[in-house]
């Protein structure tokens, strides 16, 4: 005859099977928030190496005979900065030089970086933040930018060279 | 040879090796979430520390250094102490100095 469960072992097992929900459910409770905040803290490095990309452009751009180097225009009304700068790349070719415009764009929900003529630009940001630009001179502009969690500032200068 | 009516219905041994393995699958999966983050934290930290020395130099040679936002470069806490210092704590709290004199040129 097989022996049944004894009362202890009834109450061991349950014992250890409210542990294991207990425990269970503050791991999933805490990979959960853990996911979404990794997420959000994905994004702000995303924004960072964006403005990494864009500040490493400024500074290798060039100026082209009758044009800025850097042509930062505010388009207020749609929320919108658009910044056009020229750089000179390597191509293969008897020159192997040439010259492209790089196009960088803050629309409130993207920041984009385009190429020359192409069609669709590289999105290197998705989500929402604002930003707020102040010209500091003639030359320099601070762009700050506000996330829900956090607020970056940066500052371009076209016309100063980093040594 | 035991007979089936022999066993024992509750089995002590395999409960807790069952329970070890959940235990230590667990603390892996915590370990690696911490670790997650400490990495998130070192790399926020990098980034502002370059965007930041890169702003004070921009900042320095145009000589408009009040155009520093100080709350811009979070996780990074900025105290200026004097016209010349700038003092920032990096993420293991260590305080790291900038001369501006020594980046004026």
């Amino acid at each position: 005859m097989i022996r049944a469960f004894t009362l202890i072992e009834l109450l061991v097992s349950l014992l250890i099977i409210s542990f294991a929900l207990v425990i269970s459910g503050n791991l999933i409770s805490h990979a959960i928030e853990h996911r979404s905040n990794f997420e959000a803290r994905s994004n702000i490095t995303s924004v960072e190496e964006a403005i990494f990309l864009l500040t490493a452009d400024v500074e290798n751009s060039q100026m082209l005979i009758g044009k800025p180097p850097v042509d930062l225009s505010l388009i207020n009304e749609k929320n919108l900065l658009r910044i056009v700068l020229f750089k000179n790349v390597y191509k293969d070719g008897q020159v192997n030089f040439d010259t492209i415009y790089v196009t960088w764009l803050f629309d409130g929900n993207h920041i984009s970086r385009t190429v020359s003529d192409e069609k669709q630009g590289l999105i290197l940001v998705s989500g929402n933040y604002t930003f707020d630009v102040l010209s500091i001179n003639d030359s320099a502009y601070r762009i700050s930018i506000k996330m829900p969690q956090k607020h970056l500032s940066f500052i371009l200068s076209p016309g100063v060279a980093l040594l | 040879m035991k007979s089936l009516s022999d066993k024992p219905a509750y089995i002590l041994l395999e409960t807790l090796i069952a329970l070890s393995v959940i235990s230590i699958s667990v603390t892996l999966f915590w370990y690696s979430a911490m670790s997650q983050n400490v990495n998130q934290n070192k790399l926020e930290f990098h980034y502002s520390e370059v965007r930041l020395l890169r702003d004070i130099e921009l900042l320095v040679q145009i000589d408009n250094l009040d155009a520093l936002d100080s709350v811009g470069y979070f996780p990074l806490k900025i105290a200026k102490t004097s016209d010349s210092v700038i003092e920032y704590f990096t993420y293991d709290g260590q305080k790291r100095v900038i001369f501006l004199q020594e980046l004026s040129y």
